[in-house]
């Protein structure tokens, strides 16, 4: 089935993108309204596409409020992951921790009808300008030319014209030039005021050749009078990201064609028999890998990368400095999540996107690898049931509730202590007073930010009053905001981008700001996308394979 | 007239519980997803008029204040309690004055809305007290008091004036119970107009934290 929608999916691709070969690129003279059809003919196109992907959509929304001296804060937040389904209307299947609460629904019926509930399906729909994109329902108005990144854009007005249905986008959008694709709109869906559309800033990225394919959204919706009645408007802050969308991930069929026996026979002079200590080594691995390599197919955990390769060099160091002997190697992952968390698989330990992005540097980093590692050489080790394959065929949406890294809190504690030892050894232990600052702005935020902070696989970083690594969080200096040359923690988004086709991550390339007042620290808050588009590179054009056979 | 009112009104029971929800549903598939949903809240208060059937008597005329309070629970449907008082000074000739209290409750559903412009329909069950007089002979009145349960149905649209502020119209078929000229409770067929202005108060923001 997997292949048979791979076939599918790049039949599609190859024929869209020979439609836009053969399209005749713009000329001078071709005039607005020309472009207004070739513009309407690729947002079809691409809602077509769109129904053969299905990426996981990440939505994060922090609620915000002013208080009196005019600092807004979050003071509450929600998070959805899912997988986009664009067939039949916007739907998607949610990753859930827990089942919905059956009993408290049927005792409580109108609970659901009477409070506000954020719909992911909303917020994935602000992938799509309208799935029904017509010429007749809308008017069009020139704004300018201008460069998005790489692309060079026309900017145009959009607004619903006297047929329009309820819903239609109205805002701006931005059309690369080259083949006419929308790679930016901003703005709204048109409807009644009881019912809540937001304003939402959709981005595009050129994933494949021809193919632009929805990244991120950004959302905000802001309250004119706060505090001044009982009732007042939605006021808030959301970031959506997609990724996994290549449907070839993981797909091991190719790698069986490649298969090159050179040797069959093993004639080196090395005992070849496993004895008990390495058959169980050899077995705990085997989990390790089988819950790696699940992790990694459903979208949820990148594969190798830059990023890993910094994780490994903090954990080098701590190795190294501490003189530890660890078998098997400790490998390092990232989980593609935002909520911050941090846990072992076996020896392989994994850090969420999330929790990198938000860290302030690096011997922060190193305080959230010495408490995994001290779970590695304190022995705690991995579920061997995981050994059996016939534990993940499982559907992707139960993952959370199928698979459970988090120890208990002696475990935790114990971690903590041997983390402190193992930093106390390291060439971080000079500098671990941000680390101690992290903690304390974690804490600050951990009451709010309950969806942030709880992890959704493995072990929580801030529980009630008490966070991992209470002595750090002690010896730290006191947190002051408004003090602009003590970052505690970073914005969401700070550290890592997401190749949302191939799940790869690298480093982000920014070049370092001098903050300017203590409203723009904002730690752990949700802020605007402005990425830079770049055409596809022609070695990741995309090239059409013929299916294999069992 | 009471068979005919009989048969439109279980017409009326078909289109509200089987066919306007399809057709909302047909309507909703086509329309993006909001983001948000939760209640929203309005209230109205308008001009209303109302025809009355005195039993074996004829038609009089009542004219009042109408209150009500809206609850949307989703973009296609919503409730709503609804007041009404209409006054008249003289009942068909009768000399004395006639008015009717009512207290209604039920569903709305909005079946079609275009652009901010919707349409809505509406069946109610309440309480009706009914003042009036019905003439016995020419110089012979009878004048009472009636309260029985009651209910309602009808439709309207509703369409903004401003960010807050909503026009409404209503029409209405109003079932009460009155005396007729012989003493014996008769049903009575009312047609009810209203036009109201709608405030609607926004939604409390922060609420979403409870979600949790």
């Amino acid at each position: 089935m997997r292949s048979f929608r791979t076939i599918v999916f790049l039949l599609l691709v190859s024929a869209t993108a020979s439609v836009a070969s053969e399209t005749p690129k713009p000329s001078p003279a071709l005039s607005f309204d020309q472009t207004v059809d070739r513009i309407i003919a690729r947002e079809r196109g691409f809602v077509v596409t769109m129904k053969h992907m299905h990426p996981l959509a990440e939505t994060y929304i922090q609620n915000l409020h002013e208080d009196n001296d005019h600092n807004v804060e979050p003071v509450s937040d929600q998070y959805f992951l899912g997988r986009l389904d664009l067939n039949d209307g916007i739907r998607d299947s949610v990753f859930q921790k827990q089942h919905a609460r059956f009993l408290h629904h049927a005792l409580n019926p109108f609970s659901a009808a009477l409070e506000y509930k954020f719909l992911p399906q909303g917020f994935a729909q602000m992938v799509v300008l309208d799935a029904d994109f017509q010429k007749s329902n809308y008017r069009f108005t020139f704004v300018r030319r201008e460069f998005l990144g790489e692309a060079r854009c026309i900017v145009i007005d959009v607004q619903p014209g006297k047929k329009a249905k309820e819903g239609s986008f109205t805002g701006r959008i931005w059309v690369e030039e080259r083949d006419f694709n929308i790679v930016r709109f901003n703005g709204t869906y048109s409807g009644h005021p009881d019912t809540h559309y937001l304003h939402f800033d959709s981005w595009r990225f050129n994933l494949q050749t021809d193919v632009w394919l929805p990244s991120y959204v950004y959302v905000e919706e802001s309250g004119t009078k706060p505090n001044s009645a009982l009732f007042h408007d939605l006021y808030l802050k959301a970031q959506t990201r997609l990724w996994a969308y290549d449907p070839e991930q993981l797909n091991h069929e190719e790698e069986f064609t490649q298969i090159k026996v050179d040797n069959s026979v093993d004639d080196r002079p090395v005992a070849k028999d496993n004895s008990p200590v390495e058959a169980q080594r050899m077995w705990e691995r085997m989990a390790e890998d089988n819950a790696v390599e699940h992790l990694q197919k459903i979208g949820l955990l990148a594969p190798t990368g830059d990023v890993d390769n910094i994780l490994q060099t903090v954990v080098n160091n701590l190795i190294v400095t501490n003189k530890l002997q660890i078998e098997p190697d400790v490998r390092c992952r990232v989980l593609l999540t935002l909520p911050l968390e941090s846990f072992t698989i076996g020896h392989t330990v994994v850090v969420s996107r999330g929790l990198l992005d938000v860290l302030p540097d690096e011997a922060s980093l190193a305080m959230v690898l010495a408490h995994e590692l001290g779970h590695l050489v304190l022995g705690h080790h991995i579920d061997t049931q995981l050994a059996f394959n016939d534990g993940f065929f499982f559907a992707d949406k139960d993952t959370f509730q199928r698979l459970h890294f988090e120890l208990d809190a002696a475990a935790e504690g114990a971690a903590d202590n041997k983390a402190m030892e193992l930093l106390g050894n390291s060439p971080y232990k000079d500098k671990l007073s941000n680390a101690g600052l992290f903690l304390k702005a974690l804490h600050d935020r951990a009451p709010l930010l309950t969806n942030l902070i709880r992890p959704r696989l493995g072990d929580t970083m801030a529980s009630g009053n008490t966070t991992r690594m209470a002595a750090l969080f002690s010896a730290a200096p006191a947190l002051q905001k408004q003090r602009l040359d003590q970052v505690a923690a970073l914005p969401i988004g700070s550290r890592v981008k997401l190749d949302p086709w191939s799940n790869q991550l690298t480093m982000m390339n920014a070049k370092p700001v001098a903050l300017v007042s203590p409203r723009e620290k904002m730690p752990f808050e949700v802020t605007p996308f402005f990425p830079f588009l770049t055409y596809s590179q022609a070695d990741r054009k995309l090239v059409a394979r013929g299916s294999v056979g069992p | 007239m009471r068979n005919t009112m009989r048969t439109i009104g279980k017409v009326w029971f078909l289109g509200f519980v089987i066919v306007a929800p399809a057709l909302g549903q047909s309507r909703l598939q086509s329309e993006p997803s909001p983001a948000v949903t939760g209640p929203t809240y309005n209230v109205a208060v308008g001009y209303t008029y109302l025809s009355m059937p005195m039993p074996g008597a004829g038609r009089a005329n009542f004219n009042g204040l109408d209150f009500s309070g809206n609850i949307g629970l989703s973009p296609r449907w919503g409730a709503t309690l609804d007041s009404s008082y209409l006054f008249t000074p003289e009942v068909l000739s009768t000399r004395h004055q006639g008015y009717m209290v009512n207290l209604h409750t039920g569903p709305v559903f909005y079946p079609v809305a275009h652009g901010n412009t919707r349409v809505f329909v509406r069946a109610l069950a309440g309480m009706a007290l009914v003042d009036g007089a019905v003439p016995i002979t020419k110089s012979e009145d009878f004048h009472g008091w009636e309260l029985r349960p009651s209910y309602a149905f009808g439709g309207g649209v509703e369409h903004p004036v401003s960010g807050q502020l909503a026009l409404r119209v209503i029409g209405d078929y109003l079932r009460t119970d009155f005396y007729d000229p012989a003493g014996a409770v008769k049903p009575q067929n009312n047609l009810r107009l209203t036009v109201s202005f709608v405030f609607r108060l926004k939604e409390r923001a922060h609420r979403s934290a409870q979600l949790r």
